[in-house]
């Protein structure tokens, strides 16, 4: 019993603590969204069910129906289906029993396509999959849980490498608890966790690949580190398109070990094995993520439909100015509809549960904003303030800057070749706060590092601040939820 | 040092908890009971009903719950009223919508219910323009807010489905938390409701202190660094 309880004792009491908050945090998120109200997540669902049930993938292109005949009984017989963007529709409770009995009776094998989620590599939904089956509960309804309590349970694993990941930047216990506090309560990471969608498996792989890249880049490359960098950020682009900006970021932090380490170049294997080893693995995500999105979307993401087909440099640059700031004379006018940084890193990212139309009072994002600004500034003002100490811990700052621009970058380039095309402001922007979660752990650790540095009597005050309106956000953002479908 | 982390989070809870969270869950507000046809997101598609005629949406699932009928009407220049009937085997129940909505644009109308539904049971509801001129009931003919339920004029197909909503008492979202927590674990099909209750207080309890604790702890345990 004490040898089974030894690896647990050995970790830190605060770390158990905001585990448990985490595993709670989300587990009550799976229970506020009534299922199938995620985002996309008719679609996630039923392609974890298919994998589930046939051993395949559904097609995005083609094949019997989106979702099987018992999922689409569920869909409408319930009335999920249908108040996705409606806030005050609300599911047909008095029906679940018959209904549930009703969709356990019919095909469950009979949704191959054509899946909006069909280009999407499987690693995820193999892991929702084995959920799906592992089920204590063979009823549909019980199943689309317990998917979303696997992925509350990666939700924990995304908090236990943020603390890991703090503790590679941060020295002072508590700004290590006062990042970790921020991603465990951070309320869209909560919601995402539980509902079914790939996005929680990224970010618990990117803050793990965050991690080990921190590590390998500050101490050094061993080879254990280099394999473990590959296999994640292979895994990461085996797990979602938008997993793709990990494999470079592994090869970088690889590349600043070696260059901290400064090994002779005469020995010209001591830099050429790292870098194979963690590429090799990263590549073979790559390449068995491609070929899987061809196999099963023919033309999208990597064909003819790439967001890289036509891309036009000087738009783009205008596209990403504008997005963050207001057009200045002489620029294009800005593709796509008026969506940019308040939609995006505040509104979406803090708060839009559900299929985005479940919201905060407007109020709420305008202080939201308001926190966002100051911490961006805040952070801009200490970095130069600690220049010094920055330039001495250059492999952290070289990774956690290549980390937020390697996503950015992506998240912008297909953005723009969504929206390339659009005319009069029309065109989906496709880029939303949820995607911006790979980075909670360095948003957490910007917070406590800028706390950090105010005067010594302010740090608790705000350190405590900080943690009340994250407790109050999730726990507001849970309510809202709650008397949103049940109330 | 942990005094200070601590007294600044109970300080923001408390705050909040009384200026915003309190209010916000003692305050009555109507609950929809039931929604069992939506109007539009991105289009309107009306439907245009002339003095006498009877519009019907079945099947819906009613509820003991339900006591008021609402629906979105647009009179062009005099209201007209209109009269619910919700029948469903051994149950009539009806609303009488007065002629007192504004004119010139959609607006929502309410009706109480003579009787509520029995329980849960299928039934219909259905509208007939008892005024001399003809409204529009907002209604959809989108296919994402297509439902399962149909809308007929006079036992025909309408083409459109129209926004209907049957609410129950105004109540806060505090009296209803029984209701909500029942709904929310018949929805998972597997947890116990007696363990969402558990779920609920460890999050509206549990979080807080637990969260509170580590950041009070944090600071206590190696005080701040510059």
């Amino acid at each position: 019993m004490s040898r089974a309880a030894a690896p647990v004792r050995r970790i830190p009491l605060a770390l158990r603590i905001l585990l448990l908050v985490a595993l709670v945090h989300g587990l009550a998120w799976s229970v506020a969204t009534a299922p199938l109200e995620g985002p996309d997540e008719l679609a996630h669902a039923a392609y974890a069910q298919q994998l589930a049930e046939t051993g395949h993938a559904p097609s995005r292109n083609g094949g019997d129906g989106t979702a099987s005949a018992a999922m689409g009984m569920l869909w409408m017989g319930l009335n999920l289906g249908p108040i996705i963007g409606h806030p005050e529709g609300r599911p047909f409770w008095s029906r679940v029993g018959p209904v549930s009995r009703e969709a356990d009776r019919q095909p469950m094998d009979n949704g191959s396509g054509p899946n909006p989620a069909g280009n999407y590599p499987p690693l995820y939904y193999a892991y929702a999959a084995a959920a799906y089956r592992l089920s204590p509960d063979t009823g549909l309804l019980a199943r689309l849980w317990v998917m979303r309590f696997a992925g509350v349970l990666l939700f924990v694993a995304a908090v236990g490498f943020a603390w890991l990941v703090a503790a590679e930047l941060l020295r002072a216990t508590w700004q290590r608890v006062l990042a970790t506090a921020v991603v465990a309560l951070q309320p869209k990471l909560g919601f995402m966790a539980g509902v079914i969608n790939p996005d929680i498996m990224l970010v618990a792989i990117g803050t793990a690949t965050l991690w080990v890249g921190l590590r390998t880049g500050q101490r050094g490359v061993t080879l254990r580190r280099a394999i473990a960098l590959g296999v994640l950020a292979g895994a990461a682009a085996f797990c979602h398109p938008r997993g793709l900006f990990l494999p470079p970021f592994a090869v970088l932090a690889v590349i600043v070990g070696l260059i901290r380490m400064r090994p002779p170049l005469r020995t010209w294997r001591t830099w050429v094995t790292p870098v194979v080893v963690c590429g090799v693995p990263a590549l073979i995500g790559v390449v068995a993520a491609v070929a899987w999105t061809r196999a099963h979307a023919a033309g999208a993401a990597f064909g003819t439909g790439s967001p890289v087909a036509g891309f036009n440099l000087r738009q783009f640059l205008s596209y990403v100015w504008q997005f963050y700031l207001p057009g200045v004379d002489g620029m294009a006018p800005k593709v796509g509809p008026a969506y940019g940084y308040r939609q995006v890193f505040v509104e979406s990212y803090f708060g839009s549960f559900a299929s985005l139309e479940t919201n905060y009072p407007l109020w709420v994002y305008g202080w939201l904003q308001v926190g966002v600004g100051l911490l961006g500034i805040a952070t801009f003002a200490v970095a130069v303030r600690r220049t010094g100490v920055l330039v001495t811990r250059w492999p952290a700052v070289v990774l956690g800057a290549a980390f937020c621009l390697a996503l950015m970058a992506l998240l912008h380039v297909v953005s723009y070749g969504s929206l390339r095309g659009s005319t009069g402001g029309g065109g989906d922007p496709v880029i939303t706060g949820r995607y911006l979660l790979p980075m909670v752990s360095l948003f957490g650790c910007a917070t406590a590092w800028v706390t950090g540095a105010l005067p010594r009597r302010l740090q608790p005050l705000v350190a405590g601040a900080v943690v009340g309106a994250f407790v109050l956000l999730a726990i507001s953002g849970l309510g809202i939820t709650a008397v949103r479908f049940d109330g | 040092m942990g005094r200070w982390a601590l007294g600044a989070a109970i300080a923001v809870l408390a705050l909040a908890t009384i200026a915003k969270i309190g209010p916000w869950v003692t305050a009555e507000r109507g609950a929809p009971a039931v929604t069992p046809s939506l109007g539009g997101l991105s289009a309107n598609n009306p439907l245009r009903v002339e003095p006498g005629h009877l519009v019907c949406v079945a099947p819906v699932p009613l509820t003991g719950q339900a006591r008021i009928v609402q629906l979105n009407v647009h009179a062009p220049r005099r209201a007209q009223p209109l009269r619910a009937s919700v029948t469903a085997p051994g149950y009539r129940g009806t609303a009488r919508i007065p002629a007192d909505y504004p004119v010139g644009y959609e607006t929502g109308v309410y009706g109480t219910l003579s009787q509520p539904p029995p329980g849960d049971v299928e039934g219909r509801v259905c509208i007939r323009n008892v005024g001399e001129r003809a409204v529009e009931l907002a209604g959809t003919q989108e296919p994402r807010s297509q439902v399962l339920a149909q809308t007929t004029l006079d036992g025909r197909p309408a083409g459109t489905s129209i926004a209907l909503s049957l609410h129950g008492e105004p109540a806060s979202a505090l009296s209803r938390v029984g209701t909500i927590v029942d709904r929310a674990a018949a929805l998972t099909g597997l947890l116990p409701v007696a363990s969402v209750w558990i779920l609920l207080v460890l999050a509206a309890i549990g979080i807080p202190v637990a969260a509170v604790w580590t950041i009070t702890r944090g600071a206590r345990e190696d005080g701040p660094v510059a």
